[in-house]
């Protein structure tokens, strides 16, 4: 048996398959399941099903992202530093999005027609809570930003912890676990699921569907913060609010003591101006109210002087008619009295013959008596010398 | 009182108008003639009051 050394078989092994002319001037198509590039340099690894390439390509000048689907041409390398092989690209081109992200986008449409995501289940976040339950890692990273956050902003806040695996197989038992415990905990207010940034594999635990119902029944407010600004989950359509990254969710929740203050100044101004409308608006009502009262009382007064005045014309009226007809009755009568005037028949010669005060009758006179005699400008006086009854 | 008199005035007429004894006439006439000269008198001074008054009322309406 041959004894290498490190370097001969890497020196072997690189003749063997840069030479070899089956791994030269391929085309290779796969899912992009991780890419980044540094000055120019692209790293990245195509998959399907369970099984990995990585590869390079310098001077690159494009960004793809995970989950498309591409197909690069290029050359199988073996690079002995790194004793690795590495599919170098000359071309990479986009050929289509990767089946994960296909299944991602059936999902999503599905659910969306379903219902799922409508607008009308979306419950308000509440402006000051006194506890978050966190559905993420213990150990992980984000914990902590939420933390940093919350503590940094209103340290009365309560952050509770419901450990979970945040990827791999057992992240969407978990996360289902998590956000049922604190549902069904009267102390929480709000519910965030958070994770930090990762691959489309990585992230896949919260594109499930059982997740997303779970999440969809879920009485409380729930806040999906998974992955980083740019990646998006069926968690985040299906939760009442997304938030682009962990550190924001917690901003989003934890309210800040100032604010608070603010927010009681301003809803005390504006009970104020409210009062103040009111008060100026009964004001204004009443001095309405003031002036319609005057002008009715005004014109009742009117319309009583009016009816006065005509009561004491018609008075007026009346009184001078019944004086009319009362000289006129007076006159009427005194006219009778002129006609029966007992002087204007003695100054047509007639006399009346009296003894004493009364007229002189058959029975009070007799021969002898003194009488007298009145005529229109004379008064005689006789005595009777002779009587004889005339009938 | 007025009113009384007038009638009373009136019922003098009627009786006169009627016809009675001259004793009766006369002194009839005269309390007719009485009567009159004091109705004719009130009635005047009726006129006048009403007079008054109204210009006491308008006196005081123009005041206020």
């Amino acid at each position: 048996m041959i004894t290498y050394t490190v370097t001969q078989i890497n020196r072997i092994l690189k003749d063997l398959i840069d030479n070899e002319l089956v791994l030269e001037d391929i085309l290779v198509t796969g899912e992009l399941s991780s890419f980044s590039i540094t000055r120019n340099i692209a790293y990245f690894t195509l998959k399907d099903n369970d099984n990995l390439l990585s590869c390079v390509q310098f001077n690159c000048h494009q960004e793809f992202n995970v989950g498309d689907m591409v197909s690069v041409r290029g050359n199988i390398k073996y690079y002995p530093k790194g004793g690795k092989l590495t599919f170098n690209a000359l071309k990479i081109e986009l050929c289509g999005q990767g089946e994960l992200y296909q299944q991602f986008l059936k999902l999503k449409e599905r659910l969306e027609k379903e219902g799922l995501f409508d607008e009308i289940y979306k419950k308000p976040i509440p402006k000051f809570i006194k506890s978050i339950g966190v559905v993420t890692s213990k150990t992980g990273a984000v914990l902590q930003d939420i933390k940093n956050v919350t503590s940094r902003r209103n340290p009365n806040l309560d952050i509770l912890v419901y450990d979970a695996q945040v990827q791999g197989k057992y992240a969407v038992r978990d996360v289902i676990e998590g956000i049922t415990y604190f549902d069904n905990m009267t102390d929480v207010d709000v519910i965030i699921v958070a994770r930090g940034g990762g691959s489309i594999e990585d992230l896949m635990p919260f594109n499930d569907e059982e997740l997303a119902r779970i999440a969809h029944i879920c009485n409380k407010p729930l806040i999906s913060a998974v992955g980083h600004e740019t990646d998006f989950s069926i968690l985040d359509f299906v939760a009442d609010l997304r938030a682009p990254t962990p550190s924001a969710a917690a901003e989003l929740v934890a309210f800040d003591n100032v604010e608070v203050k603010r927010y009681i100044k301003d809803i005390f101004a504006t009970i104020q101006s409210n009062v103040n409308v009111k008060y100026s608006d009964t004001d204004m009502n009443i001095k309405v109210l003031i002036s319609d009262i005057e002008r009715n009382i005004n014109s009742m007064i009117n319309d009583q002087i009016l009816s006065i005045n005509d009561y004491l014309q018609s008075l007026d009226k009346k009184l001078t008619d019944k004086i009319d007809s009362s000289s006129f009755r007076v006159n009427l009568a005194l006219n009778s009295l002129d006609k029966l005037n007992p002087s204007r028949l003695m100054m047509k010669g007639y006399s009346y013959i009296t003894k004493g005060n009364d007229l002189i009758t058959k029975d009070n006179t007799n021969i002898g008596d003194e009488i007298s005699i009145t005529t229109f400008d004379t008064k005689y006086k006789a005595k009777i010398t002779d009587k004889e009854e005339r009938c | 009182m007025l009113e009384q008199d007038i009638k009373r005035l009136e019922e003098i007429a009627k009786i006169l108008e009627d016809g009675t004894n001259l004793d009766e006439s006369l002194k009839l006439y005269e309390e007719g003639c009485k009567l009159a000269k004091n109705c004719l008198k009130d009635l005047e001074k009726a006129k006048g009051k009403i007079i008054m008054v109204k210009k006491e009322f308008d006196k005081k309406d123009t005041e206020d």
